[in-house]
């Protein structure tokens, strides 16, 4: 399997470690008071929501919690435990993963609890079969829904709707680097080579319960 | 009902392990609250940009709706639309709907005056909770947005050109990766994006004008050595674009939304314009004002310089603004690519692209001087996996030359500010490897 040990190591001992002395005068240690609970029927639409929700918030390499008040609170101080996740920490609690590799099932992640998981882009870039996500036979629009992924070896991005743009690129919500936060960008990356198309397996359907009176599709203008 | 059955389980985790739930965890489970109100409300929506008559015309709607703690929100989207200039308005309503299409056949059918061409216009309302509202065009005194269509798209088809073939380009500047003025600015990718240069463009005499946003700089290089630099705070998308003049306009974005500066011909920078609340397009001169594309809207709002170096808005275009009175479409699909002009209200030009190879973005459009269009578009495939652009030249209707140039890239450079044509009449490219990032030319009066 590839798996990046090590740095799921460093997250690890970074998550034992940082919890344990409240009085360590870290952003995380100080604001990330947030909980976890299991949860059932996650629909996209919810995904979707809480990554709108974190757009605007900080970047913290191994990082995972971040307070929804639009801006880095930690600016300009990488590796601090400052605020904010990285890219496969943002994709792993907005898609709500057990953190746990391989295990399945939905838990919803406050923004507020810090946790970043046990995925990285590496494992985003090549799934296993334990993995609570899979690649796609395809990236093309028809074969996409949003909040499907696309990652590389070194990042991993949210698809934020189904509709590109008229240059052919598409919406991410992406945690995009120390200088530039959580954010919502036009890119490229469906129709690079190099991005392959994840989805996370499981979601229900936008439309539950109410399926038999689902909204219609298309919308006819006279 | 999510919150409360979230707020139910940690309720009863919290028993369970013992543990009393700080108020602001129990509230934030609780929901219910002020908290609960939505934050965000968003629009979006694809303009079919150009379309042929008769063909099916789909607008793809989307809508988000959060609260400020991440949880979904309803809403619900009013279209209101216009075939031609003189119709009348009317307006359609849908609740929310994954994947929400409004069928537009039936306007764009009647759109055509007797030239053949004409417009629908459109624009969006979408409504949630408490009165939140979201509009599309963002501003109030935008016009609405619209498409055009044509009873006249010729079609031509480009060769397919095998992978791995391609023209190489010549260096035109190299800068090794680091930090000073003859090296390029680079944040190495730790679960994220790698970034570097943004953006570049390139004058009459070939000097170069980089956004080196790493280096907080837009850095001008004549025959690679660095002749002046700029500086000033950028982002990762940050976009430029030169004007005959000398002076650069700067696009950039954050959270009150899309901005636009100049930098003037002696290097002096500006103050900010808003232009717009949505994402980051691109920016571009026409004359010696600034152009920008911000989406989803893609409206073109231009600026221009007032004394003392003040940028007012000049007017919103639905295309590109290329020349007075004339506008350039674009929209790329799958396999096809259109491109026209609009002017004096009217398409000319039209013509459609079609290609056998899957097509990612436009990566540059722009008119030729004669009544044709230079384009780039990215080329790739998955089995096994490979990348590259094509570019075309197509003029009075038919193709008039193709070629290949590859593709290399370290660092993720902005999609559409990876080629510009230069003020010289060549077509340069930005690429990164390991080593530095390197711009490339081609000489576009040797095309195959």
């Amino acid at each position: 399997m590839k798996r990046s040990l090590a740095f799921v190591g460093c997250v690890m001992a970074a998550l034992l470690v940082i919890p344990v002395g409240p009085a360590l005068a870290t952003w995380v240690g100080t604001n990330c008071t947030g909980t976890h609970v299991d949860d059932h029927y996650v629909k996209r639409s919810e995904a979707q929501a809480y990554s709108a929700a974190a757009s605007g918030e900080g970047y913290e390499w191994g990082g995972g919690c971040w307070n929804n008040n639009d801006k880095d609170d930690t600016p300009g101080a990488p590796d601090s435990s400052g605020e904010g996740a990285d890219c496969s920490g943002l994709t792993f609690k907005t898609w709500e993963m057990e953190n746990e590799i391989g295990k399945s099932g939905w838990e919803y992640w406050e923004r507020l609890y810090n946790v970043h998981g046990p995925y990285t882009t590496s494992d985003f870039h090549s799934p296993v079969g334990s993995d609570p996500f899979y690649k796609l036979a395809d990236k093309k629009v028809s074969t996409t829904i949003y909040m499907d992924a696309f990652a590389k070896n070194g990042h991993v991005a949210m698809l934020y709707i189904d509709q590109g743009s008229p240059n052919g690129t598409d919406l991410m919500i992406e945690a995009l680097g120390d200088a530039y936060g959580m954010g919502k960008f036009y890119e490229g990356y469906r129709d690079q080579s190099e991005f392959i198309g994840v989805r996370r397996e499981d979601w229900t359907d936008d439309c539950w319960p109410n399926c038999a009176n689902a909204s219609p599709d298309v919308v006819t203008v006279d | 009902m999510k919150a409360h059955w979230r707020a139910g389980v940690g309720v009863l985790i919290a028993m369970a392990l013992g543990v009393a739930p700080s108020l602001a965890r129990s509230s934030e489970l609780s929901g219910g609250s002020a908290k609960d109100a939505a934050r965000v409300l968003e629009i979006y929506a694809r303009s079919p940009v150009l379309v042929r008559t008769g063909e099916r015309v789909r607008l793809p709607v989307d809508a988000v709706c959060a609260t400020a703690q991440g949880d979904p929100c309803s809403w619900a989207v009013t279209l209101r639309t216009r075939s031609g200039n003189a119709g009348e308005w009317r307006a359609t309503t849908a609740s929310a709907a994954p994947s929400l299409e409004f069928d537009l056949s039936a306007p764009a059918s009647r759109a055509p005056g007797d030239d053949g061409s004409g417009t629908v216009s459109f624009s969006l309302r979408a409504t949630g909770p408490r009165g939140l509202v979201a509009n599309l065009p963002s501003r109030g005194d935008s016009p609405p947005l619209r498409f055009f269509v044509t009873t006249n798209l010729p079609m031509v088809r480009a060769p397919s050109v095998p992978f791995g073939r391609g023209r190489a380009g010549r260096t035109a500047l190299f800068l090794p990766w680091g930090s000073g003025p003859a090296r390029a600015g680079l944040e190495l990718g730790r679960e994220s994006a790698t970034l570097g240069p943004s953006s570049f463009d390139v004058d009459r005499a070939g000097r170069i004008f980089l956004a080196d946003a790493i280096q907080d700089r837009v850095a001008e290089f004549d025959h690679g050595r660095l002749v002046r630099q700029t500086l000033l705070s950028m982002g990762a998308r940050a976009d430029i674009a030169l004007t005959g003049d000398g002076a650069v306009f700067v696009m950039d974005q954050d959270r009150a939304g899309v901005g636009i500066r100049r930098i003037d011909p002696r290097g002096r920078l500006g103050p900010a314009a808003l232009v717009g609340g949505g994402v980051i397009g691109q920016v571009r001169a026409v004359g010696e004002q600034g152009t920008a594309n911000v989406l989803p809207e893609d409206a073109w709002t231009s600026v221009a310089v007032e004394g003392g170096g003040a940028l007012t808005r000049a007017g919103i275009a639905t295309g590109r603004p290329i020349a007075p009175g004339r506008e350039l479409l674009r929209v790329v699909g799958e396999h096809s690519l259109r491109l026209a002009t609009v002017a004096g209200e009217k398409v000319v030009d039209p013509i459609e692209v079609r290609f056998g190879q899957r097509l990612g973005e436009l990566a540059l459009a722009e008119p030729d001087g004669s009544n044709g269009y230079w384009a780039v578009v990215h080329v790739w495939r998955d089995h096994p996996a490979a990348d590259r652009y094509e570019v075309v030249h197509v003029s009075g209707g038919r193709l008039v030359g193709t070629f290949a140039v590859g593709d290399q890239r370290f660092a993720d450079t902005p999609a559409l500010a990876r080629f510009r044509l230069g003020r010289d009449g060549s077509l340069y490219q930005l690429v990164t490897s390991p080593a530095g990032m390197r711009i490339l030319r081609f000489d576009l009066g040797r095309e195959s």
